[in-house]
C-alpha cells in the first residue's frame, strides 16, 4: 500500500519545555482520507505544521509523499509543498477579488499561465462545486462557499495530498455535511485527505471507522493532550 | 520563475500605488541623507578651513603705450609660464592684492619657487616697465565651513534615522495591505525569499528615486555655483566631485532602500 503520510512516533515540546505531541503514530494512504479528531489546544494544528515542515519535531519521523520531510533542505521543500494542498484554519482568500481572481491569482503567483492555468482552474472549481460563482468577490460569499473556495485554492495545482485543518468552523451541522461531501468528491477524483475536526460526530455521522485499522484507507485518529489512541 | 517573480513585482507595484505618498516621502528623506552626506564630506574640516594661507603675487607695471589688444596678449602669454596660477589686470585705484597706481598686472605664483624665472620672462617683456614682488597671508572665511559641517552631520544622522524609519513603516504598510495575498502564498508553500523579493525590488526602485533626485539637485547645484566666487573659495572639492558623487548616490540610494525593504517586511508570525 502507498502511503502519501506516515507518522511515526512523533514528539514535539515548545521552547519552553512543554510536550504537546507525544508518540503519534499513523499513516495516511495514497486512497486515504483520514480525520484528525481532537479538542482545542490537542495539537491537531500543530500536528498539520509539522507535516508541512513549517516547524521541526522534537522527534520521530514524518514522512510526506515518501520523503522524510525533517531531513529535505529548504528548496527541495518548496517542490514538495507544489504538491501538497493546505486549507489552514482561517481561510486564506483575497476578500476583496472573485473566485476565479483567486484561483488565478495563486495560479500565476506559483507560475502557471494560458491553457495549463485554465485547466487547474476548471478542475479546483468543479472540484469544489463552485461552478457558477467564479464572478462573485470572495468576500460576498457565504460560510460553506468561502470554505469550499479555501479548498479549491488548496486543490490548484492538483496535490497528491490535501492537508485540511479544521475547515468545519463556524459552519452549521448541514454545512459541514455538504462541505464532507465536497471533501469526499475531492478524495474520490483521486486526492488523499488528513482532515482535522474538534467535532468527533462529523466522522461518524459519514460512516467513518472510529479508529485506524491497517488494512483501510479511511480511518480516524484522535488526540488527546496529543497522544493518539 | 521569471514570470512568477515579474507577476507578483507587478501585484505588489500595484498595492503600492495606494501608499503612494508614504514612498514619496520616504524618497525624499533618502535625497536628504545623501545630501547630507556630501556635504559632510566636501566641506573643509574646521582645521583646513581655519588653515592660514600665504600668496605670493608679481605685479607688473605696463607701460602706458600698451594697447587693450597688447595687454590681453600679454596676459595670455605670461599665464603660459610654468609656476603661473593666475594673471589679472588691476586699473589704478584698485586695491586687490594692493593699491596700485598704474596699470598692472597681478601675477599670482601657484609655486613661489619659481619665481625668479617668473620674474626674469616678466623684465624681458617689452612693455613691463618694473616687477615687484608681494606675499601676503590670507584666511578663508573662518566660521561657515564648520558651521555647515555641523548642520551636514546632523542632517545626515537625523535623515539617516527618518530614512530608515519611513522606509520600515511605509514598507509595513504596504504588506498590511497585502496581508491577505500574502497569506494565501505563505500557505501556498511559496518560500519566503520569493516572497521577500518583490519587497525589495520596490525598496531598490524607491531609494533609485531618492538617489536620482539627489543627482539632479547635484548637477542643478554644480551648474549654478561655476559662476560663483564664494563656493569657489569655501568648498573646492565641489567642483570635481560630480561623477564619484553620482556614482556613489546611486549605489548608496539603492541600498538604503533596499535596507527599508529588509527592515519593513513583515516576519513569519506563528498561527494557533
Amino acid at each position: 500500500m502507498q502511503v502519501a503520510i506516515q507518522v511515526s512516533e512523533l514528539r514535539f515540546s515548545t521552547e519552553d519545555g512543554v510536550l504537546v505531541l507525544e508518540d503519534v503514530s499513523f499513516g495516511v494512504p495514497r486512497d486515504g482520507f483520514v480525520f484528525v479528531v481532537g479538542p482545542p489546544s490537542s495539537g491537531k494544528t500543530l500536528l498539520v505544521r509539522l507535516i508541512l515542515r513549517e516547524l521541526t519535531p522534537s522527534g520521530g519521523q514524518i514522512l510526506l509523499v515518501g520523503r522524510n520531510v525533517a531531513r529535505l533542505p529548504p528548496r527541495k521543500v518548496a517542490q514538495l509543498r507544489r504538491r501538497v494542498g493546505y486549507v489552514p484554519q482561517q481561510p486564506a482568500i483575497l476578500t476583496g477579488r472573485t473566485v476565479k481572481d483567486n484561483l488565478v491569482f495563486k495560479l500565476r503567483a506559483l507560475g502557471f499561465s494560458g491553457e495549463e492555468m485554465e485547466e487547474e482552474l476548471e478542475r479546483a472549481l468543479e472540484l469544489a462545486q463552485l461552478g457558477g460563482m467564479e464572478t462573485v468577490p470572495a468576500g460576498e460569499l457565504p460560510p460553506l462557499e468561502q470554505a469550499r473556495l479555501a479548498l479549491a485554492l488548496a486543490l490548484c495545482p492538483g496535490p497528491i495530498v490535501l492537508l485540511a485543518d479544521d475547515p468545519f468552523r463556524d459552519l452549521s451541522e448541514a454545512e459541514q455535511d455538504r462541505l464532507v461531501d465536497t471533501l469526499l468528491r475531492v478524495h474520490r477524483a483521486g486526492t488523499a485527505l488528513l482532515v482535522t475536526t474538534r467535532d468527533e460526530n462529523i466522522p461518524r455521522r459519514h460512516g467513518f471507522p472510529q479508529d485506524m485499522r491497517q488494512d483501510s484507507s479511511w480511518g480516524v485518529v484522535y488526540l488527546r493532550q496529543g497522544v493518539a489512541r | 520563475m521569471k514570470g512568477q517573480l515579474l507577476f507578483l513585482l507587478t501585484e505588489v507595484l500595484k498595492a503600492a500605488l495606494g501608499h503612494l505618498w508614504r514612498f514619496c516621502l520616504w524618497a525624499l528623506t533618502l535625497v536628504l541623507v545623501l545630501a547630507a552626506g556630501t556635504a559632510l564630506l566636501l566641506l573643509p574640516a574646521g582645521s583646513e578651513a581655519n588653515r592660514p594661507v600665504t600668496q605670493a603675487f608679481l605685479l607688473a607695471t605696463l607701460s602706458p603705450e600698451l594697447s587693450e589688444q597688447d595687454i590681453d596678449e600679454l596676459a595670455w602669454r605670461v599665464w603660459e609660464q610654468d609656476g603661473v596660477g593666475q594673471v589679472n589686470f588691476r586699473f589704478p585705484g584698485e586695491e586687490e592684492p594692493t593699491a596700485v597706481q598704474d596699470r598692472t598686472l597681478v601675477v599670482l605664483l601657484a609655486d613661489p619657487a619659481l619665481r625668479s624665472q617668473v620674474q626674469e620672462k616678466l623684465v624681458s617683456e617689452a612693455g613691463i616697465l618694473d616687477v615687484r614682488y608681494l606675499e601676503r597671508t590670507v584666511k578663508p572665511p573662518p566660521h561657515l565651513p564648520s558651521v555647515a559641517r555641523i548642520l551636514a552631520l546632523v542632517g545626515l544622522v537625523l535623515g539617516l534615522a527618518l530614512a530608515l524609519f519611513l522606509g520600515r513603516w511605509a514598507m509595513g504598510r504596504l504588506a498590511q495591505s497585502w496581508n491577505e495575498a500574502m497569506n494565501l502564498l505563505r500557505t501556498s508553500g511559496l518560500p519566503e525569499s520569493t516572497l521577500r523579493l518583490p519587497f525589495l525590488a520596490i525598496g531598490a526602485f524607491v531609494g533609485l528615486v531618492g538617489a536620482l533626485v539627489y543627482v539632479g539637485l547635484l548637477w542643478g547645484a554644480l551648474s549654478w555655483a561655476q559662476g560663483e566666487q564664494v563656493v569657489r573659495q569655501a568648498v573646492p572639492l565641489f567642483f570635481s566631485c560630480g561623477p564619484l558623487a553620482t556614482a556613489l548616490g546611486l549605489l548608496v540610494g539603492i541600498l538604503l532602500g533596499v535596507v527599508g525593504g529588509v527592515l519593513g517586511y513583515p516576519p513569519r508570525t506563528d498561527h494557533s
